[in-house]
């Protein structure tokens, strides 16, 4: 088995056992780590799979750059609707939603 | 010659001017914005009509960014359904920004007027990136940034229960932009490119693909709210300011939409049998029962008006199912593109009406 593909394996693993925690966890921050996790799962599985017995290849990488970048920007975002929400209502968790 | 070279150098405008005055508007916030938002809605409004006269004219345009070759480049193409999507962006945008103008707002928070302008421009050029992209990672790239934009401007009001609505709204996004990307690296794995065109002339019926499009769909159908995934979407649309409301149900949902059906077009129609197609069909259908049931059962105007977009959006998959089943795959996509059209201009129009019915009769 080469490299790259035990990269993507780590990176599927990673994935499953993140989108565990997102499910089953409240604490807003515990989901929005387990996020940040399945996102580096995601990059893992892009630049592995992707170079597989194949030459090294610019795009993944460009690729995974990029989504870096998106994964910090919607962490900012989130940290900084967390803060809010705490400082309005003192709660770490969403209220149960009444409508399904 | 000369003439296709002006209507393809307005693809990459589409997306820059609206970008332009959002810096423009975070620069340089003003205590009355008019004189800074009309100068960028008629510009946009008059990059997108010249987009659409010239796709209409000359048929599909496309653009190389920096002459840069694909896939390393960015590409931008517009074809039929994407310059008409701008179009109609800049005209129900436009529209909300002048309701936004002129009606006096229902929230005094100062948060709320300094950050709506560089939002709302951020959106248009997002949605832009998103109608004119030709490769599945900058449908990606304009989807995340229209996610962030959407989000912020749900929050924008600082009240608990927006700030709620924002946070479901971002975790529904987050999951559904990585569940997109996670097919996208699988489909790139497999073909080894990520431009719609060549990825219809390689895809092939077997296991990766399979996973991929599950995926792919999965997150965009997430982000759409079709149902059974739709609980984010009525809290988010029914609390934000109603220009925002308006904004998000008429444009934001059907960007995603229209990225899945481009896949699903480009690349999912020789594979996806017209029973998984069928399958999508009748979660419209239970979305179009559901969400008209829910409508049906909430007092709160604004409620009941997200929950019908929820019932709308099913009309939408119903269609994509007709499409992809390929009986009479031409009158499908006829109805489509009304129901896009259609939904968005009504649905607009039905949530400033009843923005402006709720601040008159609270008076």
């Amino acid at each position: 088995m080469s490299a790259e593909l035990w990269y993507a394996l780590v990176g599927v693993v990673l994935v499953a056992a993140a989108f565990g925690a997102f499910m089953a966890h409240t604490h807003l921050l515990r989901r929005l780590l387990a996020f940040n996790i399945m996102g580096t799962g995601c990059f893992l599985i892009l630049v592995g799979l992707a170079q597989h017995e194949r030459a090294p290849d610019p795009i993944p990488q460009a690729l995974v750059l990029t989504g870096i970048v998106v994964a910090v920007a919607s962490t900012a975002l989130a940290l900084i609707l967390f803060r809010r929400w705490f400082a309005a209502t003192g709660r770490t968790t969403l209220p149960e939603e009444d409508d399904g | 010659m000369t003439e296709a070279f002006v209507g393809a150098s307005l693809l990459p405008l589409a997306i820059v001017v609206p970008l332009v005055w959002a810096v423009l508007a975070l620069v340089r916030p003003r205590r009355r914005p008019t004189f800074l938002v009309l100068p960028g809605l008629v510009s946009w409004v008059t990059i997108c009509a010249g987009l659409w006269w010239y796709t209409s004219r000359l048929g599909v345009l496309t653009h190389v960014l920096g002459a840069w070759p694909e896939p390393l480049g960015i590409a931008l193409r517009a074809d039929g359904l994407g310059s008409t999507m701008a179009l109609l962006t800049s005209v129900i945008g436009s529209a909300c920004a002048l309701y936004r103008l002129w009606t006096p707002i229902d929230v005094d928070a100062s948060a709320a007027q300094r950050w709506f302008w560089p939002l709302f421009f951020m959106l248009g050029a997002a949605l832009n990136a998103v109608w004119l992209a030709a490769d599945l990672f900058n449908m990606y790239v304009g989807l995340e940034l229209l996610g962030l934009s959407a989000v912020g401007l749900v929050a924008i009001s600082g009240r608990a229960n927006a700030l709620a609505a924002a946070l479901r709204y971002l975790f529904a996004a987050l999951l559904g932009s990585l569940a997109y990307l996670l097919g996208v690296a699988l489909l790139y794995a497999a073909y080894g490119s990520l431009a719609l065109s060549s990825l219809a002339a390689l895809a092939a019926p077997d296991t990766i693909t399979y996973v991929a499009l599950a995926l792919i769909t999965a997150g965009l159908c997430l982000k759409t709210a079709l149902f059974p995934l739709h609980a984010w979407l009525p809290p988010a649309h029914g609390v934000s300011l109603t220009p925002v409301s308006a904004l998000l149900s008429a444009l934001v949902v059907k960007a995603s939409f229209v990225m899945l059906l481009r896949i699903m077009v480009g690349v999912g129609v020789t594979i996806i049998t017209p029973s998984l197609a069928q399958g999508l069909g009748a979660l419209g259908a239970g979305a179009i029962v559901w969400g008209g049931w829910q409508a049906l059962r909430h007092a709160e105007l604004k409620m009941l008006v997200a929950h019908s977009t929820v019932a709308q959006l099913g009309y939408l998959f119903v269609g994509m199912a007709l499409l992809l089943s390929g009986s009479a795959p031409e009158l499908a996509w006829d109805g489509l593109m009304l129901q896009l059209v259609a939904h968005a201009l009504a649905k607009s129009a039905m949530f400033l009406a009843s923005g402006t019915l709720i601040a008159t009769s609270v008076v």
